[in-house]
């Protein structure tokens, strides 16, 4: 008789279920698969996470040259898979325990909903917005949070990136393969990158190809002509009002935990909406555990993410173990 | 069986989430590597109005043209249904 995968999937009992399959949950799967607990991963968007979209990481360590974050990803992804880590693609919509059972609930958007004994909650964050005027209107249609994805669309076009820390920078930099003309605009008067990422922004800014505007903020997005498409960028420069022509922007303004979700699990989360754990990792539910980007304390860093996925595997194990 | 095509560039990682998934479900498609053939870019353009990738389109015999914007399995499954 044929499987009922939704059905068998609803009746099975995993050790771990992951809820996002960025590289700290794909670190902790190789740690866990390897000692032998079935572990399944649910990714509602990118395997890899935002590392995966990211154009180049050269502080990963073991990659002298670097590598891309599509790259790491995929290593990540691949090396999970060879001790047999289940990644499936659905999107989690309410964690509950139950106590009776000793169990955790995962329900997700698709339908199936899985049992486990623990869960890690690895949703990492996603891109914050400006939430200006304009900003939703032409999301996707001249303004971006992705350079890798929809840079190629600025070839020989001038464009804005919004920010002053890592991503922006690196971003703007992987941008110049397509843009003619960069304009950053950063909030205060120096920025936050890293001494090396400054570094190799400043050949930019002396061919000209990228030009740094200090103490400046975008205010609004704006359309025109008859086929209302985005064409500029209303911004505050030094305290006064400037409209930037451009053909797109893209914005890198720091990030937010993906743990909308976790909304009535009990679950504890701090003020910014992180997830409190206590040293094991563990949250305020027992059996859940956090790590990563999501996590009250992250340093958002990819290398602490795995360092952190490790620390849960082995806490969960021993929790599993105890049981 | 439909006809895919997608619209993706080489470093677009929710490109590859979508040829994952296809795979999952034992389709083929089309690929057009819009950094690879500026040319084409419009096309991607005029069916999804936007200026992202991925962008999916998915024919099936005697229906409609479904665009599917992103990696949005809910969209893809039914677009393929």
């Amino acid at each position: 008789m044929p499987e009922d995968k939704d059905a068998s999937q609803a009746s099975k009992v995993h050790d771990v279920v992951m809820v996002g399959a960025g590289p700290s949950s794909l670190a902790a799967a190789i740690y866990t698969t390897r000692e032998d607990l079935d572990t399944l991963l649910l990714e509602k968007a990118v395997i890899g996470g935002l590392a995966a979209i990211t154009d180049r990481v050269d502080n990963y360590p073991g990659f002298p040259e670097g590598l891309t974050g599509m790259e790491l990803a995929q290593g990540m992804e691949k090396q999970a898979e060879r001790f047999g880590a289940k990644i499936d693609f659905g999107t989690v919509t309410k964690l509950s325990r139950d106590k009776k059972l000793n169990l955790i609930r995962v329900q997700t958007e698709e339908g199936p909903e899985f049992s486990a004994k623990t869960v890690l909650i690895g949703t990492g964050s996603h891109y914050r917005q400006l939430d200006i005027p304009g900003e939703k209107e032409f999301y996707g249609r001249g303004i971006h949070f992705c350079a890798t994805c929809d840079g190629a669309f600025y070839r020989d076009k001038k464009l804005v990136v919004v920010g002053g820390g890592n991503s922006a920078i690196q971003e703007s930099i992987f941008l110049t393969r397509f843009a003619s003309e960069i304009e950053i605009l950063v909030r205060k008067d120096k920025l936050k990158a890293s001494e090396i990422l400054i570094e190799e922004l400043q050949g930019f800014i002396d061919s000209g190809k990228i030009k740094v505007r200090y103490n400046s903020t975008a205010e609004e997005f704006l359309g025109g002509g008859e086929d209302g498409k985005f064409n500029s960028v209303k911004a505050k420069v030094d305290g006064k009002e400037e409209v930037i022509k451009c053909d797109g922007v893209f914005v890198f303004i720091g990030l937010i935990p993906n743990t909308q979700f976790l909304k009535g699990s009990g679950v504890e989360l701090d003020e910014a909406g992180f997830v409190k754990t206590d040293l094991s990792l563990m949250t305020s539910v027992p059996g859940v555990f956090s790590s990563g980007d999501c996590r009250s304390g992250a340093t958002m860093q990819i290398a602490s993410a795995t360092g952190e996925g490790a620390t849960a595997a082995l806490m969960i194990r021993q929790y599993i173990e105890g049981k | 069986m439909p006809t895919i095509t997608m619209y993706t560039t080489q470093t677009c990682a929710s490109c590859q989430m979508v040829k994952k998934w296809l795979t999952m479900k034992d389709l083929k498609w089309e690929e057009v590597r819009i950094d690879q053939f500026p040319e084409r870019q419009q096309e991607a353009i005029d069916l999804s109005s936007s200026t992202t990738v991925p962008v999916t389109v998915i024919e099936k015999p005697g229906s409609m043209k479904s665009v599917v914007v992103g990696f949005k399995p809910a969209q893809l499954a039914e677009a393929i249904s």
